[in-house]
């Protein structure tokens, strides 16, 4: 081969390369660099007219061409010797003809595809002075270039090397930029305000929260001193405890700081701190995780209000309101409950309550009235109490027992309020008294009155005028009437005080009719008034003398409202569930907006009426408490001129019941009350069962169902209402009449929740166990036998 | 012989009242006592009695211990015993009747019935009201 095949005319070559070079870069947009390399490439081939320029790097499994150009595709690049030479070597490696040349006789690229006869190749350096791959032309003609040409292959090995670091610090800032805004994005998700600073207390970093806790821009506090946040402090003081001055202790590093924070518009705001330290490139970085704390401390001064303004209301309420264990014991009373009582707050919370209530059986049920409440859903209790004083002197509560969460989780305490009533039972003795001595001492001078004014009238204590006569028979109809209105008072007082029983038996509908006509016989006649019955053969279950009052009362008025000669209606009908008893008239009637008022007490139609006919103003509100009594109903259907009906309903009194041993239950954990109750009940009705806990009435009912229940709400364990609810939901069960026969009282509340049948609430305060085995006949609805 | 009785109550008035109407309406020879004590007292000494009025709230021994102590031992002649009371309850009368009364007289009582209503007792038998 001559040197001259080999000669190749450089200038127009040189002029290429410098327009390639100079063309406007496309590499703008190329991440990666690779455009730029590619010019490179160009740029060589053109420079030394060669069909081939590769780029090589070291890569893990060999060479990678990271650039080429005229390189065949498609086909693996095998490791070539002249590759490892040029790496290994000094300098620019150029070989004239690779064929002939022994040591790259064999080489892949001189045998292969490429037919590699000329090479010349540069080492390529990382900025740390590695070498990380090669720059090579190749040309399957062999040639020789000129050393002085070779030296603008070391150029562009220079050039080259410099891209390849540019796109290596490129890719590494990009994934420094990458995991900056993953840091960034998972620091703005944190609520607690991040700030680090280094060792001049410089910011470098803070998340969102930290910027709107300071009220910045993004980024506005990057350079920012750190002190500059916080109120009052100075770097030096910072500095001194973080240990960042030489003999300083870290004395602050994980402490929970308060401190002032200060917004960058100056407004200062409650900052809790927690400041850590780490090391980073050798350096000292700290890191601040802060809170606000204005609206924790807004919640909490709003709660320490609100709990002042209940602690207000706590110590100067009237009425005594005390906080109680489970046990019973106070924990809390309020100066009304100590004052009430007449002891001090500090002597009531050393005593046990039980001490302070008067009558033993309720102290017997103070704790386990306590406990029921709060294991059962009931919200409250109220009942009346008597206690004694300090001084010893008594004093009469309404108390009501309710369930206050505890400050731990589940604790129940109980909340005590009690009212003094003290006046009020004063006042309700009084009348009680008052009502017994009227019915005494009022009627003993009016007996005397009564008895003379009869004396005179009948001339037994000679002859009087006919004008004396006749004002001797206007003293005695008003000495009547006075003893009637007496009579009625204390009717309606008893009534009223459930003191006043039924003897309940079954009785003949017409004949109560009857026995009412009879005295009322002598009025209608003198009024000339007919009475026409229509009476059905009929039973009711009910107090003969209580119905015939109830009769008369309504006859009575039909009577006194009837004009003279008129006819008046009785009729009594059986409609299979009840009896109706009806009393019409055709009088004046009643207007329709009074209908429902003519049974309150005082309540006539016309005021005059007191006068005129002669009545009390409390015998229909008595009619209407004695139908009440007995589970029926009364009410009136009348217009103006339409004359007036009166109608009630009684029970039938032909549902016989037969009891068997056991039909009774008693549930009563007292056991002395329990005898008490099992006594009376025996005697009327056989033998009666007797639980002591709701689980024993639960079970017994269970074994065998009872016709009825008379049930005490206070028990240990489970309460009354448990045993209620336990069988609530059998359909069978469910209709069982009961008997609640409790020492709570109960508001409307309990007692809706307590219904069950047929339900009866009587107090033990009120009711004796003979009264209740009474009742138990009444709710049975008829006469009771035993088998 | 007329019909004796014995009227028992504290008040003078009352006393007075049912001797005139007892005696001048009903033709009977009436002894009255002030007390339970003299009322016993007096049946000791001037038994028999055709019936005994006996008023109930009396100071000292009322009207059923009087009638208890009437019923006792040696006194107990069966005259029979009736109440005089302003208690007039339903309730009061079958108490005072299941003590062993043969009925009650309500107070007031109007004068020109009292003694129909003491002959309507003792005819209609020991127990049953009148």
């Amino acid at each position: 081969m001559s040197g001259d095949e080999l000669a190749v005319g450089y200038e127009p070559m040189t002029q290429r390369a410098l327009e390639l070079a100079a063309a406007p870069a496309q590499a703008a947009s190329d991440p990666t660099g690779s455009e730029l390399l590619h010019r490179i490439t160009r740029v060589a081939g053109a420079l030394f007219d060669v069909p081939m320029v590769a780029v090589t790097v070291i890569a893990p499994d060999g060479h990678e061409v990271k650039s080429g150009m005229g390189l065949p595709s498609g086909e693996p690049l095998e490791p070539s010797g002249l590759h490892t030479a040029t790496l290994a070597g000094e300098g620019t490696l150029a070989i004239a003809d690779a064929a002939g040349d022994a040591r790259f006789a064999h080489d892949p690229w001189v045998t292969g595809p490429s037919r590699v006869r000329f090479y010349a190749g540069h080492p390529l350096h990382s900025a740390d002075g590695e070498r990380i791959g090669t720059l090579s032309i190749l040309d399957p003609q062999p040639r020789r270039v000129p050393s002085e040409r070779l030296a603008r292959l070391e150029d562009l090995a220079l050039w080259t090397q410099e891209e390849l670091g540019r796109a290596a610090r490129t890719e590494a800032l990009n994934y420094l930029r990458r995991s900056r805004s993953w840091l960034r994005t998972i620091m703005d998700s944190i609520a607690e305000a991040v700030v680090s600073f280094n060792d001049t207390g410089t910011i470098h970093f803070a998340n969102a929260a930290a910027e709107a806790a300071f009220g910045a821009e993004q980024d506005g506090l990057l350079h920012q001193s750190i002190v500059t946040l916080i109120d009052g402090i100075e770097w030096e003081w910072v500095a001194a405890r973080l240990g960042i001055l030489a003999h300083a202790d870290k004395t602050v590093i994980g402490e929970r700081l308060e401190l002032s924070g200060r917004r960058l518009d100056g407004e200062l705001f409650p900052l809790e701190v927690v400041i850590t330290e780490a090391q980073a490139n050798g350096e000292a970085v700290f890191t601040a995780i802060g809170r606000d704390l204005t609206e924790r401390n807004r919640a909490q001064a709003a709660l320490r209000k609100s709990d002042n303004r209940f602690r207000a209301i706590f110590e100067g309420a009237g009425t005594g309101i005390a906080v109680t264990a489970l046990d019973g014991r106070l924990l809390e009373v309020n100066p009304t409950f100590a004052e009430m009582l007449g002891y001090s707050i500090e002597e009531l919370l050393k005593l046990h309550p039980a001490r302070l209530i008067d009558d033993p059986k309720s102290r017997a049920d103070y704790e386990p009235l306590l406990k029921s409440l709060l294991n059962s859903g009931r919200s409250r209790y109220r009942r009346e109490v008597q206690l004694r004083r300090r001084d010893g002197s008594e004093l009469w509560v309404a108390a009501t027992v309710s369930a206050l969460p505890g400050s731990e989780e589940g604790e129940v305490l109980g909340l005590v309020m009690v009212a003094d009533i003290s006046r009020r039972k004063e006042i309700e003795r009084f009348k009680d008294e008052f009502v017994s001595v009227v019915g005494h001492e009022l009627r003993t001078p009016l007996t005397s009155i009564r008895g003379s004014l009869g004396l005179i009238d009948a001339g037994m204590v000679g002859a009087i005028s006919a004008e004396a006569s006749q004002m001797i028979r206007v003293a005695i109809s008003n000495t009547d009437r006075l003893v009637r209105l007496i009579n009625d008072t204390l009717d309606t007082e008893r009534m009223e005080a459930g003191r006043s029983e039924l003897e309940l038996t079954a009785v003949s509908g017409a004949s109560l009719v009857q026995q009412s006509l009879a005295v009322v016989q002598a009025t209608a006649d003198a009024a000339e008034i007919t009475v026409r019955c229509e009476l059905a053969d009929v039973h009711v279950w009910a107090d003969a003398d209580r119905i015939v009052q109830t009769l008369v009362n309504l006859l009575g008025n039909a009577i006194k409202f009837s004009p003279r000669g008129a006819e008046i209606q009785v009729v009594v009908r059986d409609d299979g569930k009840r009896a109706d008893f009806v009393v019409s008239d055709h009088g004046r009637g009643i207007p329709p907006d009074q209908v429902e008022n003519v049974f309150e007490r005082f309540r006539q139609v016309d005021a005059s009426d007191a006068r005129e006919k002669g009545g009390t103003g409390l015998g229909l509100a008595i009619a209407r408490g004695i139908v009440e009594q007995h589970g029926g109903r009364i009410w009136a259907e009348s217009g103006p001129g339409a004359g007036t009906t009166f109608q009630f309903t009684l029970p039938l009194a032909d549902q016989q019941t037969t009891l068997a041993p056991g039909d009774v239950l008693v549930v009563e954990d007292d056991v002395e009350a329990a005898t008490a109750l099992r006594e009376a009940l025996e005697g009327r009705y056989g033998p009666t069962r007797v639980a002591h806990s709701a689980e024993e009435a639960i079970a017994a009912i269970r074994q065998s169902p009872p016709r009825i229940i008379v049930l005490d709400l206070v028990l240990p364990g489970a309460d009354g209402m448990a045993v209620i609810d336990d069988i609530r939901d059998d359909p069978v069960l469910a209709a069982t009449p009961i008997i609640i026969y409790s020492g709570a009282e109960l508001d409307s509340g309990e007692r809706e929740l307590a219904q069950l049948g047929h339900t009866v609430f009587l107090s033990k305060a009120n009711s004796s166990p003979e009264r209740v085995a009474r009742r138990v006949a009444q709710l049975l609805g008829g006469p009771v036998s035993r088998t | 012989m007329t019909d004796r009785v014995l009227v028992v109550d504290d008040e003078d008035d009352i006393r007075a009242i049912a001797r005139l109407s007892l005696e001048r309406l009903g033709g009977w020879t009436v002894v009255t006592a002030s007390s339970g004590d003299e009322a016993v007292e007096l049946v000791m000494r001037e038994a028999p009695f055709t019936v005994v009025l006996l008023d109930v709230m009396m100071p000292g021994s009322d009207g059923p211990a009087t009638l208890e102590r009437l019923r006792s031992g040696a006194l107990d002649t069966g005259t029979p015993i009736v109440f005089l009371t302003a208690k007039v309850q339903p309730a009061d009368r079958r108490r005072l009747e299941g003590l062993g009364a043969a009925g009650v007289i309500a107070k007031p009582f109007d004068p020109t019935l009292l003694s129909l209503q003491l002959r309507e007792i003792l005819d209609s038998g020991p127990g049953e009201i009148s």
